[in-house]
């Protein structure tokens, strides 16, 4: 296996992935828990994936995929519990909560939509490209694109640009 | 703002990564290794499995006398007559002891460096230091020979075979830390593994075969496995626990 490729090829998408893959995730711990998991996947399929047409695709379908089977794990999903944790005051978060707000919106989204409208709007992929990546079809990408948009609208997000791209 | 500026606004500042790329592929290298070696333990109870198939049935037929009889085609050399003695042997090779186990690549066997002859020397006393269960034979005829096996490289290897069974042991280096930590059921290749003082022990079997694979903390693989032979019908629990132990045998490690 060729390890100098192999760095050379991650070493300069990993900034990008991580960031992708916390937009999806909305916590760096998650993101860097499925950017690694799908790094050593990438890693061990190398020599497959390395002659493959579109390797960007499939180190991103492995970060979703990574993050997916993650959120399918019983004790990642949401507990109750009797009472709340306690929270910070709302001046000291409020910066915080300016650069998260979308994030928070994001976080309506059920993930596949939510992982439609990064790889869109943040990676700036195509119909097409986005397709390949969540390995559907470009119908389901404009459809989900649609309905997510319309989810964000209603949170009063500014998609008002992004009509054209539906 | 809109929304893409709003989703690179909010990975603007990223922390520095909680994982490092370098210990990332020493994890995937040891996993491909660790997958490799259980593959071929698999392939290896096929093998043994039909060969223990295959004897079962030449058992048979011997014990049965001869088969149906074919009606002889007009020219063809008349059948020798047919005794217990003269039955014909089965169309496989019954592996032996001087056969070794099949899962060995004879070709592969090479003189070695004399510093590599060494290590084969010392691990080959190290030998006499394992479990009486494991009937390694003490006249000498076992030993570690040094082999090449791409893409791992140098690899030293014994087997023999012993009250029914084969044994084989296989050990090579890897660069130091190269044992992962993947969460239990997750990899079938090898999660279930047992951490102890000097590195993790990852155990795989069925009835008919039993591995155990050692990843020293500095470096040394010892992948030690046990087959049934033909008319053995599983490898009894006290060699299994055998082989775990012997796997983690202080002697068999590259760097004394």
């Amino acid at each position: 296996m060729d390890d100098a490729e192999f760095r050379e090829f991650i070493g300069t998408r990993l900034d990008q992935v991580r960031r992708t893959a916390y937009l999806m995730c909305g916590d760096w711990h998650a993101a860097d828990d499925a950017v690694s998991t799908a790094v050593l996947h990438v890693y061990q399929n190398w020599r497959r994936v390395s002659r493959m047409q579109n390797v960007d695709a499939y180190l991103r379908r492995s970060v979703i995929n990574a993050w997916l089977d993650e959120r399918r794990r019983p004790w990642r999903r949401e507990r109750s519990v009797a009472e709340l944790p306690p929270r910070a005051g709302a001046d000291a978060v409020a910066p915080v909560d300016d650069r998260l707000a979308v994030l928070k919106h994001l976080d309506q989204l059920p993930a596949r939509r939510r992982a439609v409208i990064v790889l869109r709007f943040y990676c700036d992929l195509s119909v097409d490209e986005t397709a390949q990546v969540m390995e559907c079809t470009p119908g389901t990408v404009k459809s989900q694109t649609a309905r997510a948009l319309d989810t964000l609208r209603e949170s009063m997000v500014d998609v008002t640009d992004l009509a054209s791209k539906e | 703002m809109g929304l893409p500026n709003d989703l690179r606004a909010a990975v603007e500042h990223a922390p520095p990564p909680e994982f490092d790329l370098d210990q990332l592929i020493r994890q995937g290298r040891a996993r491909k290794v660790r997958s490799s070696v259980f593959a071929t333990v698999g392939a290896f109870a096929v093998v043994g499995l039909v060969l223990a198939a295959g004897y079962a049935t030449a058992a048979g037929f011997r014990s049965a006398g001869p088969g149906p009889v074919v009606p002889q085609q007009p020219g063809a050399p008349a059948p020798a007559p047919a005794s217990a003695s003269e039955m014909a042997p089965p169309a496989f090779p019954l592996p032996s002891a001087s056969d070794g186990p099949q899962w060995i690549d004879r070709t592969r066997t090479i003189v070695g460096t004399p510093a590599e002859q060494a290590n084969a020397a010392r691990l080959t006393a190290a030998l006499a230091q394992l479990p009486a269960e494991l009937a390694v034979p003490t006249d000498g005829s076992v030993r570690f020979t040094v082999r090449h096996q791409p893409p791992i490289g140098t690899m030293y290897n014994a087997f023999w075979s012993a009250e029914g069974m084969q044994f084989s042991i296989n050990i090579w280096t890897e660069e130091p830390g190269a044992d992962d930590d993947c969460s239990p059921g997750e990899d079938p290749n090898g999660c279930a593994g047992d951490r102890d003082a000097n590195g993790i022990v990852y155990v795989t079997g069925a009835e008919e075969y039993f591995g155990a694979l050692y990843v020293r903390d500095d470096g040394t693989f010892v992948d030690f496995l046990v087959q049934v032979e033909p008319g053995t019908e599983r490898v009894p629990s006290d060699v299994r626990s055998s082989v775990r132990d012997a796997a983690r045998s202080p002697g068999l490690t590259l760097f004394p």
